[in-house]
């Protein structure tokens, strides 16, 4: 019986967005719902989320998937027999960017400021993503989170930049 | 910038809490105009960290993000590994789990409630709160052995046992905690140095509450009725009747009045608990080097500060692809922001304190004046006796 209503959240966003634009979807559970959709079409697809009652970010998880970032945007339908909607999208390695969905659920540009300091994810259009849990001399090019930087080589990277 | 304002840091070294935090915040002579917020002084890696770990080490790993709400993250972290993997724990344990759980919450509500009467200058009431906080403190460390990290709950159960003569202690400490907190509540209800300090002071609108996604108690404070665990019941929160504790005044003293009534809520979870636990095992045993199969998760918990997730991906490894855990003191950071604008600058240590923040612990805060440009940093003692003084010539 839940799940019934779990699909139907899911048919009603591939009505709004456009079918060919939900890449997959999953229900692994109760209460739980997965959906990748295309980069270029996150705004569409959280605002359509966001009208219907899917307007808490419980956080943005960002993971290097290899051949890209994933960005993983949890977004809860509060009350009773909440639901989380994981909704995915994957942006280059390079040049790693997304628009920001902070006009939308003005909650989400805390997460997409940490995401943008441990991946390096440029969020278009932010309202400040200046370093918020890195520190101010922290190097560039060094995103803590991508597979690519071993832990003993930002140790070193971090020792030759000392005093600076 | 107007001619009028300042800018002030306040931080790192937090005014309320001894962790590190910076707030940046405009003020136009007595009123804070705008807040800013700067974090990571205690940033440690263990995200990174726990890529590099088997499950079980990133157990002792995830315990130590936090040393008030230990529980909350082993429990939100245990459930996230076992439902990756398919394996359903002893109803036994679900118990015991809850019972630590609504055990820590208890303490960490009296810590911030001791801490609350601290700020606002009412000291007597501080010493009270945390004499009386010694109670639970000691009904944890006899089902665990320790005061802060408990280590109850392990992929598969949980650790300890909590035998019937032990049953029996807690209950007679429950009924003291009863006791103690009733009389706290009619105490805040009926004081004028709260109300004084609290009422009216950094309000949050429940639309502001919304848009900004804010969790837990401050949430409840503005009248939003959420709570993990009645909306996405866990353990089993779903057998157990209590109430979500809303309170709608949006400001300071809702928010005492939600934790003080929460911290009673809890001792009811407690005992009925005690008596509802089935018999049976409280562990199924893993192997220290288990592979979880190739999954990804997404865990939720009601920690003592409100919504706590933890999102897992696994790769059929012995250690995880990729662990996120969002704590809920930084869903509130944007809201505090919000509430300190508009007030004075006597009330930042109360409003900051207001959503009790856990940053692992100490910050200042930055003041710039919109007049005139100029720059000052208080440190936490300073601030908060301004703040103090600030009211004794002002009411």
């Amino acid at each position: 019986m839940e799940r019934e209503d779990h699909v139907k959240i899911v048919e009603a966003l591939k009505l709004d967005i456009g079918d060919e634009n939900v890449i997959n979807w999953k229900i692994p559970r109760a209460r739980r719902i997965f959906v990748t959709v295309k980069a270029d079409k996150l705004i569409d697809a959280v605002k359509h989320l966001a009208e219907n009652g899917f307007g808490h970010v419980t956080t943005i998880s960002g993971v290097d998937v290899g051949d890209g970032i994933e960005v993983v945007y949890h977004l809860t339908r509060r009350g009773r027999e909440s639901i989380t909607l994981s909704l995915k999208v994957k942006t280059d390695m390079k040049n790693s960017s997304l628009p920001t969905i902070s006009g939308i659920i003005p909650g989400a540009s805390i997460y997409e400021r940490e995401v943008h300091d441990l991946l390096g994810v440029n969020f278009k259009e932010h309202p400040n993503l200046a370093p918020l849990v890195i520190p101010d001399n922290w190097p560039e090019d060094i995103r803590p989170l991508l597979k690519k930087w071993k832990v003993e080589e930002i140790r070193k990277r971090l020792a030759e930049n000392e005093g600076d | 910038m107007k001619e009028t304002e300042f800018i002030i840091p306040v931080g790192p070294q937090h005014p309320a809490l001894k962790e590190p935090e910076k707030f940046l915040i405009k003020v136009d002579g007595e009123y804070v105009v705008d807040a800013d917020v700067r974090m990571g002084y205690n940033h440690r890696g263990i995200e990174k960290a726990m890529e590099s770990r088997t499950y079980l080490q990133g157990l002792y790993l995830v315990e130590r993000i936090c040393g008030i709400c230990s529980c909350a993250h082993t429990t939100c972290y245990t459930q996230c590994i076992e439902e990756a993997m398919g394996l359903e724990i002893p109803e036994r344990a679900k118990y015991i789990r809850v019972i630590t759980a609504e055990l820590e919450r208890i303490h960490s509500h009296l810590l911030w409630l001791g801490i609350a009467a601290h700020e606002v200058g009412f000291d007597t009431l501080f010493f009270y709160i945390w004499r009386d906080r010694e109670v639970v403190m000691d009904l944890l460390e006899l089902i665990s052995g320790n005061r802060v990290h408990y280590a109850m709950p392990t992929i598969g159960g949980v650790r300890r046992d909590i035998p019937p003569e032990k049953v029996n202690e807690i209950k007679k400490g429950c009924n003291v905690l009863e006791k103690r907190t009733k009389y706290y509540k009619e105490l805040i209800l009926n004081e004028k140095t709260i109300h004084n300090r609290g009422d009216g002071v950094g309000v949050l609108t429940p639309k502001e509450a919304v848009a900004l996604c804010t969790v837990g108690p401050v949430a409840r404070a503005s009248g939003i009725n959420t709570d993990v665990r009645a909306d996405d019941p866990y353990l089993v929160y779903d057998e157990i009747p209590f109430n979500v504790i809303t309170y709608d005044g949006c400001d300071v003293t809702s928010r005492i009045l939600v934790r003080v009534d929460e911290v009673l809520e809890s001792i009811n979870i407690v005992r009925y608990c005690l008596d509802h636990m089935p018999d049976g095992p409280i562990r199924k045993v893993v192997s220290p080097l288990m592979r979880v199969p190739e999954a990804e998760v997404v865990s939720l918990v009601e920690a003592p500060r409100g919504e706590l997730i933890h999102y897992t991906r696994s790769n059929g490894g012995m250690k995880p692809y990729r662990h996120k855990v969002r704590a809920p003191t930084l869903g509130n950071i944007l809201a505090v922001c919000e509430m300190l604008k508009g007030g004075y600058i006597a009330d930042v240590p109360i409003v900051i304190a207001g959503i009790d923040p856990c940053l692992c612990c100490a910050d200042r805060i930055a003041f710039v004046d919109v007049n005139t440009d100029k720059r000052w940093v208080w440190t936490d003692e300073q601030l908060r006796r301004y703040g103090v003084k600030w009211y004794q010539q002002n009411s």
